[in-house]
């Protein structure tokens, strides 16, 4: 008997002649032939499904177009309105688009510099 | 059927050539198959769980990365398919592997002698868990490198090789009668 060593990287050919001899697979163009079919088998029924995905699309597509205009004639006619009223309220109310330059200082900022809004009011 | 590569293969797959699935059946059918009879330890079972596994392969191969190693991608898919149907037929029981008949030349002695092998490997390949029945097959039977074993089982080389290890020593001690026979 050949001794082997289990720690060797190399694959263990008495082993691995047993397991193979063990799990050895005969008829293998039967079953490639069987695949084929369930192949096969598998395609047709991915067309079904798609043919039935398009249906349920068409289906959906007049009266989902429909409500697509509907909503889209909506926000125009809002938006329309928005900008002849309420253009300059909207854009104050926004307020401005950056952080107060004391924000981002890197410094801690004099409390003077800070509280002379209020003082002047008062 | 002339032998294709993996690159060539993937790209023929990816083109939606009902003949190249053939051939991927063809080529790398076999190890799928003994890959799953070590999970389920049925051929049936173990056939269904390939034509799941390769089905499911085929559908998403456009998601299969071509700068890793296509082997592996593969039999991974089939094992997750394997490790599915087990878990769905879990409490069935299997069927020894194997199970091929005899060869008509051998005298009775020697069919009794196979018939014995066999049973006592069933029973030894038991006794390892799974990762390492796969392992030590893939490895020592399929010519798989530690690092593609590794891909497959998705645990580190260190492990796979002690996985090697462990089932190869516990199968020498099982097997050691057969194994003085066999040389």
């Amino acid at each position: 008997m050949t001794v082997h060593d289990p720690f060797d990287h190399r694959p263990d050919a008495t082993i691995g002649g047993l397991l193979r001899d063990h799990l050895r697979v005969d008829d293998h163009e039967a079953f490639v032939v069987r695949m084929k079919a369930a192949a096969r088998r598998g395609l047709r029924g991915a067309r079904t499904a798609s043919v039935r995905e398009w249906d349920l699309l068409a289906g959906w597509f007049r009266p989902g177009m429909a409500a697509a205009v509907a909503i889209l004639l909506g926000a125009l006619l809002g938006v329309g309105r928005g900008e002849r009223h309420s253009g300059v309220q909207f854009a104050e109310a926004l307020g401005p688009t950056e952080a107060p330059a004391e924000f981002l200082a890197a410094e801690v900022p004099d409390p003077q510099v800070l509280l002379s809004p209020l003082l002047e009011e008062q | 059927m002339s032998p294709v590569s993996d690159a060539e293969l993937i790209s023929q797959l990816v083109a939606g050539d009902e003949e190249a699935f053939g051939r991927l059946v063809a080529e790398h059918g076999p190890a799928a198959r003994r890959l799953a009879r070590l999970v389920l330890r049925d051929p049936n079972d173990a056939d269904d769980a390939v034509q799941d596994g390769l089905l499911a392969a085929w559908r998403s191969i456009a998601r299969f990365d071509p700068r890793r190693p296509f082997r592996p991608w593969l039999m991974r898919i089939v094992l997750n398919a394997a490790r599915d149907l087990r878990r769905r037929r879990l409490v069935r029981e299997t069927l020894p592997l194997g199970g091929h008949e005899a060869s008509r030349d051998a005298t009775p002695d020697r069919q009794a002698g196979r018939a014995l092998l066999r049973a006592r490997l069933t029973e030894a390949l038991a006794t390892l868990p799974e990762r390492a029945r796969v392992a030590v097959t893939l490895f020592d039977a399929e010519g798989y490198s530690h690092g593609e074993i590794a891909e497959l089982l998705d645990v580190p080389e260190g492990t796979v090789r002690s996985d090697v290890f462990h089932a190869r020593r516990n199968l020498r001690v099982l097997l050691a009668p057969f194994l003085e026979e066999v040389g």
